[in-house]
């Protein structure tokens, strides 16, 4: 029955080739861009680099601290200060790192400037995430805590400053500081936002002492524990701190802490809705995403309808003969969407290799840093749900009123 | 086989009332071969859609193989439809996307047998409409005639015990017809189906077994 449902899918679809093409180029197009999206999205929540560990920790990235008159409000990354004198307190985590967002860092090659990024460590930074170690080593815990000027870069980064020397032991100077290398990793994606750099130093090698001071300044925290069971225990343990037990060096001026410890998910919905909240909302986050999937897909859909009614006249000899022959209308319902399934499918294909083409495109122009898109399993669960909906959306009215068509006017051929 | 009691049909159109078939009794007996006759418009494919369960009256009863319609809900009559009736159309009415063969199959979709099974039926009734050589081409591909054998063999696959056809030969000429006619007429005797044919051609008309003439939507005895 399929394959006849298919071969008069497949003859229709040729029968009006400009329709055709029409239709297929705005669902082709609809589900690329949606499957580029979903596809970064879920390199995003669930990355192949360093953060392929976020199972099993969280992260500190946003702080809101208010005044005691509520008059005054700072939001942005925590400080060192607050990392320091409060999460470094919390008992659940196995383990705890303190590190910068990344920064700048100007170095001189042969008298020519060249810009990386930098960004200041601890030693546990390397334990809770899993680099790809190259060459060398990273720091221990001895060279952070005296202070070692030492550094581990990226494998492009070692390609600039060194050509084709070996970088292990060699000295270069970055903002002004004299560092040596002492192990390569492979290239971070610029998506993995806590692991991304060039350059990694300890942050006890800082020019000076002054990131010591301040609640709210580029800093971040994670943390760790090897059982992921752990993480709701550790999200409460953070936001019971900042409302019972928060430390604060002027208690008048920073009153309030307001924050949370987030998976990647609810570490987007904070940063994207900008929850200042002890909760990130990615429920809201997941609302919105879902409500701007199908607003987007809702265009193509009305015009994929309106094409599939127009078709209904000229169909309308078939669908009498078939429901003279005895096709019950929820059989012809079934025909046409899986007539729609096919067309969309097509679509699909085509949006799949277009996505493929254009995330292949911003991989070797690294128009996004060391970006690597890789079509999980997920990739194609998130397209054939995406097909599907699509075809459900933009099929069922069309058949719903096709099959309701009185036999008799059908065979006539009137609508 | 087939018994109208009572039949009336009234279309309602913008507070117009049209009365297309008013107080029909019919009985056609099983095996027979009969005709219905009229003038443009008495309301002869009005009494045959009604006979096909295409569509419902607005009063009186239908009862086929001795079982009364209770309910012209899709699912219903559409399983009537399948099982009991075959269709022959003025303007054959195949599916020109569809190769001869699968345009015979149609029917057997709708019931639950097998793709081999169905073939096999499909042939047979290509075979006994003298077109087994034309199962892979489109109906654009053939002549009148041929479509009109296609459209039999199509009516027929199903081995339904009514056949109903609506002015079969009225798109093909008198040699085309005559061969229509001459299937529809061993369809009959040989395979005991019983034939409700409309027509306007008094000569094909004289070949059935009796004629019911229709006039402003009543029986004319």
């Amino acid at each position: 029955m399929f394959k006849n449902y298919l071969m008069t899918a497949w003859k229709v679809l040729l029968r009006r080739k400009v329709f055709s093409f029409i239709s297929l180029f705005g669902i082709s197009i609809t589900l690329a861009i949606l499957l580029i999206l979903s596809t970064v999205l879920d390199n995003f929540l669930y990355p192949s680099g360093p953060e392929k560990t976020n199972k099993n920790f969280l992260s500190i990235n946003r702080l809101t601290i208010t005044s005691q008159d509520k008059q005054r409000t700072w939001s942005s990354k925590p400080g060192y200060q607050f990392l320091n004198e409060n999460v470094s307190r919390l008992k659940s985590p196995e383990k705890v790192s303190f590190f910068t967002e990344f920064n700048d860092g100007a170095s001189f090659v042969q008298g020519e400037k060249i810009t990386n990024k930098l960004r200041r460590t601890d030693s546990v930074y390397w334990q809770i995430l899993d680099f790809n170690l190259i060459q060398g080593r990273v720091y221990t815990t001895e060279e952070f805590n005296t202070g070692k000027m030492v550094a581990v870069i990226s494998q492009t980064t070692s390609k600039e400053i060194f050509g084709s020397q070996n970088p292990i032991n060699q000295s270069f100077t970055v903002n002004n500081q004299s560092f040596q290398v002492i192990g390569v990793v492979e290239d971070v994606s610029f998506f993995e936002s806590i692991a991304y750099s060039d350059i990694w130093v300890p942050y006890t090698t800082s020019p000076s002492t002054s990131y010591k001071i301040g609640l709210t300044s580029g800093w971040s925290a994670l943390l760790y524990h090897s059982n992921k069971q752990m993480l709701p225990e550790m999200q409460s343990e953070y936001i019971n701190l900042l409302q019972e037990d928060f430390i604060s060096p002027d208690p008048k001026t920073y009153h309030t802490a307001i924050g949370g410890a987030d998976t990647p998910l609810e570490n987007l919905a904070r940063n994207m809705i900008n929850a200042e909240n002890y909760q990130a909302e990615s429920n809201k986050l997941i609302s919105l995403l879902i409500f701007l999937v199908v607003v987007f897909m809702l265009l193509p859909s009305i015009n994929l309808i309106n094409l599939n009614i127009s078709r209904i006249m000229e169909r309308s000899s078939e669908i009498g003969v078939r429901k003279a022959f005895g096709a019950s209308s929820n059989q012809l319902v079934l025909q046409f969407i899986v007539e729609n399934i096919l067309i969309t499918a097509l679509g699909g294909g085509i949006a799949l290799f277009l996505s493929w083409l254009v995330l292949w495109q911003v991989e070797v122009s690294q128009l996004i840093p060391a970006a690597q898109f890789s079509f999980s399993v997920n990739t194609f669960i998130y397209g054939f749900s995406m097909v599907l909906t699509f075809a459900l959306i933009s099929g069922t009215y069309p058949a719903y009123k096709m099959s309701k068509l009185h036999p008799v006017n059908a065979l006539k051929g009137g609508a | 086989m087939l018994r109208l009691e009572d039949i009336s049909k009234t279309y309602h159109t913008d507070k117009i009332e049209t009365i297309a078939l008013k107080d029909i009794n019919l009985k056609v007996n099983k095996g027979e071969f009969i005709s219905i006759m009229g003038p443009s418009g008495c309301g002869k494919s009005t009494l045959l859609n009604i006979m096909g369960l295409l569509d419902a009256p607005t009063e009186g009863q239908i009862k086929i193989a001795g079982g009364a319609i209770e309910s012209y809900a899709d699912k219903n009559v559409a399983q009537l439809r399948n099982q009991q009736i075959g269709f022959i159309f003025q303007s054959f009415h195949l599916i020109n996307d569809l190769r001869v063969i699968d345009n015979v199959e149609l029917p057997l979709l709708y019931r639950k047998i097998s793709a081999k099974q169905r073939r096999l039926l499909a042939n047979e009734a290509l075979e006994r409409v003298g077109l087994k050589a034309r199962t892979e081409h489109f109906p654009s591909q053939l002549s009148g005639g041929q479509q009109q054998r296609v459209a039999i063999a199509r009516a027929i696959v199903g081995r339904p015990e009514l056949l109903l056809a609506d002015e079969p030969t009225g798109n093909l000429d008198s040699h085309m017809g005559n061969e229509i006619m001459q299937i529809l007429e061993s369809l009959n005797k040989d395979d005991g189906t019983t034939i409700v044919m409309v027509t306007h051609d008094n000569e094909l008309a004289l070949r059935t077994e009796r004629i019911v003439r229709v006039c402003d939507g009543q029986l004319i005895h």
